[in-house]
């Protein structure tokens, strides 16, 4: 059995919010190294922002992990924390992978897990160079995203759920809402996007999936879009509909193609 | 041998066409057989071509892609420019009829660019048939059990292929009536069939768009589908067989067939 090293994403400092965080653990990744890999991919499980749900931790790093890619699951605050704390954890989690060497870092995301992802790929920064902690200092924008079943926008056929758990009594600023609908935030300089969705998903309408394909094309960011007609939502790897499966194998191909 | 030499094709109807008149030098509508012993279900195929003629790549190899999962198909060889406006769409439909009346449970439309236009407007503008016609093929419904539209020109209103709607409307290109009914994605309802989209997002000639609207209005009115957007290879790339990336949308497509109940 492997070992799988935890690591904390800020050792030996506070983690930005955690005085609006409940108590809740110093976020961390679970790493899954490959020896030799040049590329990893930071994994956010789903669960509308209240949990971290189980079937996209592991089993979705196994994929990578057979993939010759090396994966880090990320184990990011929910609900009770600031808006702005999942996504300070996943854009930390980037640096941090970055750091370790790799040549391409991309980040994949399931339901809301897809919403921290989509969010990164976003509302990413370059780092800041005057920063003490060497990490800070290198980018976050991850070099391509995979968005699952995402809750893509906050405006547009919207999943109220993971909406109320990240914003709270926030929930209805409009520039809030805005800045956490990635549809409306991408530009050219967007990172390639990998969008998989299922037409029968009864959680979070596979609208979500089409409004970001759509904006990526205007913008002519480079994307690969499947959907499938069943696996209803929350898919993962073990899918009611097998054929909803096909999106791993889909999946390493292209980040194949993207040198990873 | 060469089986190929063997097909005879299968004129659509017994004597002249409709619009025949209307649509000069022009051969009459025929189908190409590929068919296969024991399939419940086949694929009418459409090759592209603008609407000016029909693509060699997008015909025989993809009726032998469909036989290899064990369903029958047939090439159409419809009408095009110079020809009346309803000309390709009534070749389509009776397409359909025409393979239904041979008996199999299960039959779907698959097009190309305007190909594709003309499967989603067969798709979304189909008819019961007549019970009181003389001909028994026009008594069958010409609604298809499904359909495959492949970089397809969905629309004649937003992110439109110009030539394509120039060579089908001639001087009426600017009726606004006729654009909108050639424009799939407004004409979809709940009873519209389940459908296999496909496209890549580089496509400089038909846009993605098309399918993006369509997928939108699919999923607005229930109706089953399945999209799949490939990041690389531009227009009119038929099986693909140069981007593997892209080449993968035939086992996608064989797979989606025996889903729905095409194959053996």
């Amino acid at each position: 059995m492997t070992e799988h090293r935890i690591i904390p994403l800020w050792p030996d400092q506070v983690a930005p919010y955690t005085e609006f965080s409940g108590g809740q653990a110093q976020p961390s990744v679970k790493e899954f190294a490959v020896s030799g890999a040049s590329g990893a991919m930071v994994i956010c499980p789903g669960g509308g922002y209240s949990c971290k749900v189980d079937h996209e931790k592991d089993n979705i790093a196994a994929i990578f992990t057979a993939a010759g890619i090396a994966s880090y699951i990320l184990d990011y605050r929910v609900r009770p924390c600031h808006p702005e704390t999942p996504l300070s954890d996943a854009k930390r989690a980037i640096r941090l992978a970055r750091s370790l060497g790799y040549e391409k870092v991309g980040i994949i995301g399931f339901s809301a897990g897809g919403h921290v992802c989509c969010s990164a790929a976003t509302l990413y920064d370059a780092g800041d160079p005057d920063a003490a902690d060497p990490v800070e200092r290198l980018s976050s924008r991850p070099d391509a995203f995979v968005s699952a079943y995402s809750v893509v926008s906050f405006t547009a056929f919207r999943h109220q759920g993971s909406l109320e758990n990240l914003l709270g009594e926030r929930r209805e600023d409009a520039a809030l809402l805005n800045r956490f609908s990635a549809e409306l935030n991408v530009t050219r300089d967007t990172p390639p996007g990998f969008i998989w969705h299922s037409r029968d998903d009864r959680l979070v309408p596979v609208e979500n999936s089409l409004l970001l394909a759509m904006a990526m094309s205007v913008k002519g960011v480079p994307f690969e879009l499947h959907i499938f007609p069943g696996g209803c939502h929350g898919a993962g790897v073990a899918s009611p509909d097998p054929r909803a499966e096909q999106w791993s194998e889909l999946c390493v191909t292209w980040l194949k193609g993207l040198g990873f | 041998m060469d089986l190929i030499l063997d097909r005879e094709t299968i004129s659509l109807w017994p004597g002249e066409a409709p619009y025949t008149a209307e649509s000069p030098d022009q051969r009459q509508p025929s189908l190409m057989p590929y068919p296969i012993e024991g399939a419940k279900g086949a694929v009418v195929v459409l090759p592209g071509g603008g609407y000016e003629m029909k693509a060699d790549h997008e015909g025989r190899a993809v009726a032998e892609m469909i036989n290899e999962a064990g369903v029958a198909a047939y090439v159409l060889d419809y009408r095009v420019k110079p020809c009346h406006y309803e000309a390709p769409l009534s070749d389509a439909k009776r397409a359909i009829r025409l393979v239904r009346s041979m008996g199999y449970e299960k039959v779907a439309i698959l097009g190309f660019s305007a190909g594709g236009h003309l499967c989603c407007a067969a798709a979304t503008l189909y008819d019961a048939g007549d019970p009181q016609a003389a001909d028994p093929v026009e008594r069958l419904s010409s609604r298809p059990d499904g359909f495959i539209s492949c970089y397809a020109v969905v629309s004649f209103t937003s992110f439109r292929h110009q030539g394509s709607v120039d060579a089908l409307l001639g001087d009426r290109k600017t009726d606004y009536a006729l654009l909108r009914r050639f424009s799939a994605e407004l004409n979809v309802t709940p009873d519209t069939p389940p459908a296999f989209i496909w496209h890549t997002a580089t496509d400089a000639g038909v846009p993605v768009e098309n399918s993006l609207n369509l997928a939108a209005a699919l999923s607005h009115a229930g109706v089953p589908f399945e999209l799949h957007v490939f990041p690389v290879g531009g227009h009119g790339l038929g099986l693909a067989p140069k981007v593997p990336q892209v080449a993968q949308w035939a086992g996608l497509c064989q797979k989606w067939l025996l889903s729905q109940g095409y194959g053996k």
